[in-house]
């Protein structure tokens, strides 16, 4: 397949996820174009501003906009190999009102300096692959699904006030509560140079490894 | 017309939707004019004239990439400034970041030959680099680049030193007519000694 149509399916695939995962409809139209193209075109574009759109609606409704690594896998750039436990994670950020927001943007809202997981990334992967157990009750059901926790990063770093946004049930809301409480402390959040207080979503997959 | 006390740079091309080609995720390229190597099998040597390309300010450039903040945000993926070499624009980036906000991906593709207060300016705002750190041997790096390369060094020992070596990826070429196998070899022995943990070997190919 030459190089722009390639391009063109994954960044439609992209769009597909985001519109699946906030339910947002989008009727994508299969391109009859037959020469090799940029990786996007007017069409393309069109729908990309749809989706901005559609997710500055439900922010405005107080919904939460999924979008932050949330195609990681398609690209295979993290493939996290989690047997039988949840095979990625995505996080979503939203700052806590109290913090002073300067340009905010049409998803989420900006903080100068992210919370991390001490140790980046990966380790948090490791962390979640080391102690999330895939309930007996969801393996045996044959369930697999994500689970959109919350919770938030406390300006000493402690995680505090976990809940269930999305769950699946089965025991995998639980699981992911559970682990999400067994989290070391992580750096804190700041807003020019001072701790704050960050909400964090973490949606969570659960997936059966064949 | 941009006002001439205002950051600005200019850019020779901004390249959008690479699929894994330039760090992680969807990312746009973005080529800053101006170099401080002349590089003999340079693939970008309009590069060189530090005045020519487009004029942006950090804010003109941030309005024309924000067009693809929804890939960037899905695939972790956002910029990555190359060139020419980005780090005599730290500025610049600098201040595109404080607009782009935390959560895009900023990466420099970059020599590291450049004063080390760009490097201090740069490096709390970027997420990656990728250095081209051409041959370890100053006699090799000077026949290639025409110039030496101590300055390079010192800046990723600096880098090493005070930031994560996780963040740092380090091209090491063989360069035909300039390196041999055990030059590269002996490169990346050294690099591992200076504890860069990613050390990417590739061959250069001559247009």
């Amino acid at each position: 397949m030459a190089k722009g149509k390639q391009t063109c399916k994954i960044l439609k695939e992209i769009r597909k996820q985001i519109a699946e995962e906030n339910d947002i409809k989008l009727v994508i139209e299969e391109c009859t174009y037959k020469g090799d193209c940029l990786g996007t075109c007017p069409k393309c574009e069109a729908e990309v501003r749809y989706l901005e759109r559609e997710l500055e609606k439900r922010q405005r409704m107080g919904k939460v906009a999924v979008v932050a690594g949330l195609s990681v896998g398609l690209l295979g750039a993290s493939q996290v190999a989690l047997a039988q436990q949840p095979d990625s994670l995505r996080m979503d950020t939203i700052v806590e009102e109290e913090v002073e927001v300067e340009t905010p943007e049409f998803f989420g809202c900006i903080v100068e300096t992210m919370p991390a997981f001490r140790g980046g990334e990966q380790k948090l992967f490791e962390f979640l692959g080391n102690n999330l157990v895939y309930p007996k009750e969801a393996k045996e059901a044959g369930i697999e699904g994500r689970v959109f926790v919350e919770f938030y990063i406390e300006k000493d770093g402690s995680v505090t006030d976990g809940k269930v946004l999305k769950g699946i049930g089965y025991g995998c809301d639980e699981e992911a509560l559970r682990v999400i409480g067994l989290m070391p402390k992580w750096q804190p959040g700041k807003q020019r140079g001072k701790a704050v207080r960050v909400r964090y979503t973490m949606p969570i997959n659960f997936k059966l490894s064949k | 017309m941009i006002p001439i006390e205002m950051t600005s740079a200019y850019i020779f091309a901004v390249s959008r939707h690479r699929l894994l080609t330039d760090g992680d995720g969807c990312t746009t390229l973005v080529t800053f004019n101006g170099c401080p190597l002349r590089c003999k099998y340079c693939l970008n040597k309009v590069s060189w004239d530090p005045l020519k390309g487009r004029l942006y300010t950090p804010e003109s450039l941030f309005e024309e990439v924000k067009i693809d903040q929804l890939y960037f945000l899905a695939t972790r993926g956002g910029i990555t400034f190359g060139g020419g070499e980005p780090l005599m624009q730290a500025e610049f980036i600098k201040e595109f970041r404080t607009l782009c906000g935390p959560q895009w991906r900023l990466v420099a593709e970059t020599s590291l030959n450049v004063p080390l207060d760009n490097v201090k300016t740069v490096d709390p705002v970027l997420d990656g680099y990728i250095v081209d750190i051409k041959d370890l041997d100053p006699a090799i790096y000077k026949s290639y680049t025409g110039i030496d390369n101590a300055l390079a060094l010192s800046n990723l020992e600096w880098i090493l030193q005070y930031g994560d070596s996780c963040r740092v990826t380090v091209r090491v070429p063989h360069i035909p007519n300039f390196n041999t196998d055990q030059d590269v070899a002996k490169s990346k022995e050294r690099l591992k000694a200076m504890g860069v943990a990613n050390i990417d070997e590739f061959n250069y190919i001559i247009r």
